[in-house]
């Protein structure tokens, strides 16, 4: 790292940024209006959901992450069921983004250009990492953003901002994590669409997250492999010990995925 | 002193072995040509050479420092142009020069004089300049630097005849100011022309050497002859021309021909498959 710096790392990310700009304008734009769509239907969504929606089974509330319909009857409650959709969405965003970053400069061979200019690959993986993140921190705004103006708009005394900005900052944390695998595995290797099988591991986790609760007391621990079920957004506004003490572990553990992607990717071939 | 080094260098892809424990030693100021048909190991030793791809065994030295645990520093001395003239095609060319730019200590001026020279619109995007094009991107990248040590994979594949000239006067240029060059291509009379050295890579391994400087008495001669008995024959010599009068004044010749082989020639044997320079 002695010949790390960053501001070689923050030309870079400018570049990228400005390269990708139309993609991340694309899913800002997208997930702001799918969010307001949703969110600025929330007061006739409250009155279906007692009178239509009040007979699905357990398992449909618990794929949405809801306890009982109730919680579609105050804002923040039927925020937390769309913000577990759309946290889906962003996630697939964030592990296919941040993957075609790296795997992309080598299937397009722009990689050759790009380590011809005077930069180390540490500052390049760290290039790809600031995009990445500034992306995903774009797209995860664009849907506080949308619903705060909804909130404010319709949400009457059940909208409440700090909830709200609790949820992003706890449950928002998953997209950071799926950023970090993704960056992992393109760190690692280029040999393989990383986009999908970042994108892969973003549903396989949900599908553990889902399948913890279905199963109920027999598989609880399955639950720990699912960033979405251990900060849903109910357990970001409980905030209980426990969640403090996963979001610690997932935290150290992006950290050492970011780290272990960019010691391969420092020491491997590039695949050209 | 030598500019860059190998020594002992191997470069295998799982059990396919690209390159097999070559050495050579190129001088400041020189300008050596690389030859080789595909699938040779040029690429493969370039992109070693700058830190693409890692070597399996042995090293690469540039400017004295260590080709990977000096990869960035060695950076600051040497420019490379990659075969591939691959760019993000949503850029303009002018956009990619500016961020060359931002690495070194040249203004944009130069990337305006360099794409005047070789006749580039630095205003298209990438998508829209044609292989030609691309190139002449790729060779303004390589040179908007003044580097001690350029590096070119295949510079003047796609380029016209007259641009080929251009770059090569550039390159001339920048030998005049010091500059060591490193080239690979296929365009073997341009290698002939302009390189003080010539090596040749065939199936991984160096398999010829030339100095151009001295390369008439490595020469040889196509010597072709029939008697008046009617035997014709040819074959090639090399060595002392006066053995070669002495050994034909012995024979009852009608017709002779000597004709000195091009170093052309001597490249492209290295070309045909089962080809051999003896």
């Amino acid at each position: 790292m002695s010949n790390f710096s960053l501001r070689a790392s923050l030309k870079l990310t400018g570049f990228d940024l400005k390269n990708n700009r139309r993609q991340i304008y694309g899913w800002c734009i997208s997930i702001f209006s799918i969010m307001f769509m949703y969110m600025i239907l929330f007061p006739s969504m409250q009155d279906m959901a007692k009178i239509k929606m009040e007979a699905l089974p357990k398992e449909f509330l618990q794929f949405f992450d809801m306890q009982s319909m109730d919680d579609l009857s105050n804002f923040m409650g039927y925020f937390g069921m769309v913000f577990n959709l759309i946290l889906i969405a962003m996630s697939i965003f964030a592990a296919s983004f941040s993957a075609n970053l790296i795997y992309r400069e080598e299937k397009t061979k722009t990689i050759e250009f790009l380590y011809s200019l005077e930069v180390s690959r540490t500052e390049i993986y760290v290039s790809k990492l600031i995009t990445a993140f500034a992306a995903c921190l774009a797209v995860l705004l664009s849907a506080a953003t949308s619903t705060i103006v909804c909130g404010y708009a319709n949400g009457g005394e059940t909208f409440i901002l700090s909830d709200l900005l609790q949820i992003i900052k706890i449950s928002g944390f998953c997209v950071f994590f799926f950023m970090a695998v993704s960056l992992l595995i393109a760190g690692i290797t280029s040999r393989v669409g990383v986009a999908g099988v970042g994108s892969m591991v973003v549903l396989f986790c949900y599908v553990l997250g889902y399948l913890s609760k279905l199963l109920d007391t027999k598989a609880t621990w399955l639950a720990y492999f699912s960033p979405f079920q251990l900060f849903s957004p109910q357990n970001a506004v409980a905030i209980e010990h426990h969640t403090i003490v996963e979001l610690g572990a997932y935290v150290a553990l992006t950290v050492a995925f970011l780290i272990v992607g960019g010691v391969v990717y420092k020491r491997r071939d590039f695949n050209i | 002193m030598a500019v860059i080094e190998l020594e002992h260098f191997s470069k295998a892809y799982g059990k396919f072995l690209a390159v097999d424990d070559i050495g050579m030693s190129i001088e400041k100021g020189e300008i050596v040509g690389f030859v080789g048909k595909n699938g040779a190991g040029k690429s493969t030793t370039i992109r070693s050479m700058v830190n693409m791809i890692f070597p399996t065994s042995g090293k690469i030295t540039i400017d004295g420092m260590d080709s990977v645990k000096d990869a960035k520093k060695i950076k600051n001395k040497l420019s490379y142009m990659p075969s591939d003239s691959a760019y993000y095609e949503n850029v303009t060319s002018e956009e990619l020069f500016k961020l060359c730019l931002k690495f070194s200590n040249e203004g944009i001026d130069r990337a305006h004089d360099l794409a005047a020279f070789f006749e580039l619109d630095t205003k298209k995007k990438i998508s829209e300049l044609s292989l030609g094009n691309r190139k002449k991107v790729s060779i303004i990248q390589a040179l908007l630097k003044s580097a001690d040590i350029i590096i070119m994979d295949e510079p003047t594949s796609g380029l016209d005849p007259l641009m080929q000239s251009k770059f090569f006067d550039l390159i001339l240029k920048e030998k005049e100011k010091g500059a060591t060059v490193f080239l690979s291509s296929h365009n073997l009379s341009e290698i002939e022309k302009y390189c003080d050295k010539v090596i040749i890579i065939k199936d991984g391994k160096i398999v010829d050497y030339f100095d151009m400087r001295n390369v008439k008495i490595k020469h040889k001669q196509t010597v072709s002859y029939t008697t008046k008995d009617g035997i014709s024959s040819s074959y090639e010599f090399s060595g002392d021309i006066n053995s070669l009068i002495s050994e034909l004044s012995a024979l009852d010749i009608e017709s002779l021909e000597i004709k000195t082989n091009t170093v052309e020639e001597e490249f492209i044997k290295y070309y045909k498959e089962d080809g051999t320079n003896e």
